[in-house]
Parts: C-alpha cells; structure tokens; sequence
C-alpha cells in the first residue's frame, strides 16, 4: 500500500511540477515586464545596456534598450498574431505601455500605437473601454492614439467620423459623461 | 567603414532634404519631420542602420531604419525611416521608402554605431 501511495506521489509530483515551473516563468517573467515598465517611466537606464566602443569609449546602448521596449510592445499588443484578442491583463499592461510611450515621447513605439490601436479596440472593445473605465488615467493617452489613427500615414482619414458616430454611445456607457468626453475631445 | 547622412530642415514648413553619397550609391531627396517637437540640431554620432520590428515596410517585412541614440536626441526611439509625408511621423525623419532602402542597403554592418547624421536647420 506504502508502495501505491509513493508512486501515486511521484507521478502527481511529476505532472504538477511542469505546471508550477510554468507558472513561475510566468510570474518571473511579469514581474520583468513590469520592472521594465516602470523603468522606462523614471527613465532608469539598464545598465547591462552600457558597452565600449572599438576605441574604448565608453556609451549607452539605447539600441538594445529600444529593442527590448520594442519586444514588449510586440508581445501585448499581439503584433504578430491574426488574432487580436487580448486578455484584461495583456489590455492594461498595452495602454499602460501607451500611456509610459506618450509621456516620454518614444517617437517610434507612438507611431507603433496610432497604427495598431485601433484595431485592438475593434477586436477588443468591452475590454479596452472597461480597462479605461477602471484606470481612468490611461484615458487621454489611448484616445489619442485611437484618434491618431486615422489620417496616420496618409490613411483612413475619412473614418473618423463614422468611428465616432458609430461608438460614442458606448464610449459614454463605460466611461459615464465627463470621462468620455475627455477622450471624444481628442477626436475633434 | 563610417557613414555620414545630412539633414538640412525648414522649420517652418516640416520638409527639408537629405543627402547622402557612399561610393556608387548618392541619394539626395525630401524629407519630412514631426514640427511639433523636432530633435535638436546636431551631428548625432554611434547611430546605427537596423530593422524595426513593430512596423511593416510596402513588402510586409520588417520596416528599415536609422536609429538614433536618446541620449543625444533627448527622445526616445528616434529614427530615418520610410514615409511620404510629416503623416508618417510622430517625431521621426521620413523619407520615400525606395531611397530609404537605397542607403539602409548601403550601410554594412547593420546594428554597429557606424553612422553620423547631421541635423542641420536652413
């Protein structure tokens, strides 16, 4: 009997302990997401980015360190992936992402968020407006993206007006009055 | 090998040009920047030709561009990158994608610090 319950141990052990070390990847690797974020928020440079050049000088690889902020805007806003659904918790860490990206002026990754914004919102409006509901302060910064959308790059400038026609009743359903107005400003 | 692109800038109108000549390869063209906040004027050094991988060039491949250090522009993800007009930029240089690649094609290696960029206003 000893013997049944060891075994019944072992083989539990060995199909829960994948489970947990996934789940620790996962927390690791969020809690990296987050460190990076509010690095980038207070400007605290990684100093694993800081190199020589050939001659010894000693510089700031803003590169990698571009690339790596770059990374993860990819992984949230699924820029790589047909399928644009995202979960509440991949929606707030990419508006608050765009909200980081709009203080600091990160002209690239901006130009990232007017392209892509709004097509998260057509594949994910209950979540993105309940997020904004939620966390009002991401509110200025995603509708200016989703504003930006039209005419960047020369493109669907003649879509916002129906965009707005057709979602400003939602728009003040999740956000009430004053805090849809705040962001329907942005679109004028 | 270094490399040296020029930018003369009209600050009143968002255009300027940029010129740029590496052996057989010249390119001299328009381009067009953000007016709200341009970078400052400057000789940017350490930049480097590099892809960025969260926008598309025409083909859907990974957008071509020069990069260029924060820590001088005193922005973030500053680039020289495809675009035809000041609509395709929210602080970055534009220029038509066919130049574009014509100078991204002639810098070697890629990711290396090997280019100067020299911002100048008209």
């Amino acid at each position: 009997m000893k013997r049944i319950y060891g075994l019944l141990i072992i083989m539990l052990a060995s199909f829960s302990m994948p489970v947990i070390a996934d789940r620790d990847q996962q927390s690791q690797e969020k809690q990296q997401d987050a460190t990076l974020m509010l690095n980038r928020l207070l400007h605290i440079k990684n100093e694993k980015y800081r190199q020589k050049t050939d001659d010894g000088k000693s510089f700031y690889n803003s590169l990698l360190a571009f690339k790596e902020w770059e990374n993860l805007y990819i992984k949230y806003s699924k820029f790589e992936s047909e399928d644009k659904k995202l979960t509440k918790s991949e929606m707030k860490n990419l508006l608050f992402m765009g909200y980081i990206v709009r203080l600091n002026r990160n002209a690239a990754i901006s130009e990232s968020f007017s392209s892509d914004l709004l097509v998260i919102y057509n594949a994910n409006k209950d979540s993105m407006l309940s997020t904004l509901s939620e966390v009002n302060f991401l509110i200025p910064s995603s509708c200016h993206y989703l504003n930006n959308y039209f005419g960047f790059e020369g493109e669907n400038g003649d879509k916002k007006e129906p965009f707005v026609k057709d979602n400003k009743a939602m728009f003040i359903k999740y956000l009430g009055e004053k805090q849809s107005k705040t962001c329907l400003d942005l679109f004028k | 090998m270094s490399y040296l692109i020029e930018v003369e800038r009209n600050l009143s109108t968002g255009k300027g040009k940029l010129t740029y000549t590496q052996g057989t390869v010249s390119v001299s063209t328009d381009c067009w920047f953000e007016l709200a906040n341009p970078i400052p004027a400057r000789k940017y050094t350490l930049c480097s030709a590099t892809v960025m991988n969260s926008k598309k060039n025409s083909t859907g491949g990974k957008r071509e561009g020069i990069y260029l250090p924060d820590d001088q522009t005193g922005r973030g993800g500053i680039f020289i990158h495809m675009g035809r007009n000041s609509s395709w930029s929210d602080g970055c240089i534009v220029i038509v994608e066919q130049e574009m690649l014509k100078i991204w094609n002639s810098i070697n290696p890629k990711d290396s610090f090997n280019v100067s960029i020299d911002v100048k206003n008209k």
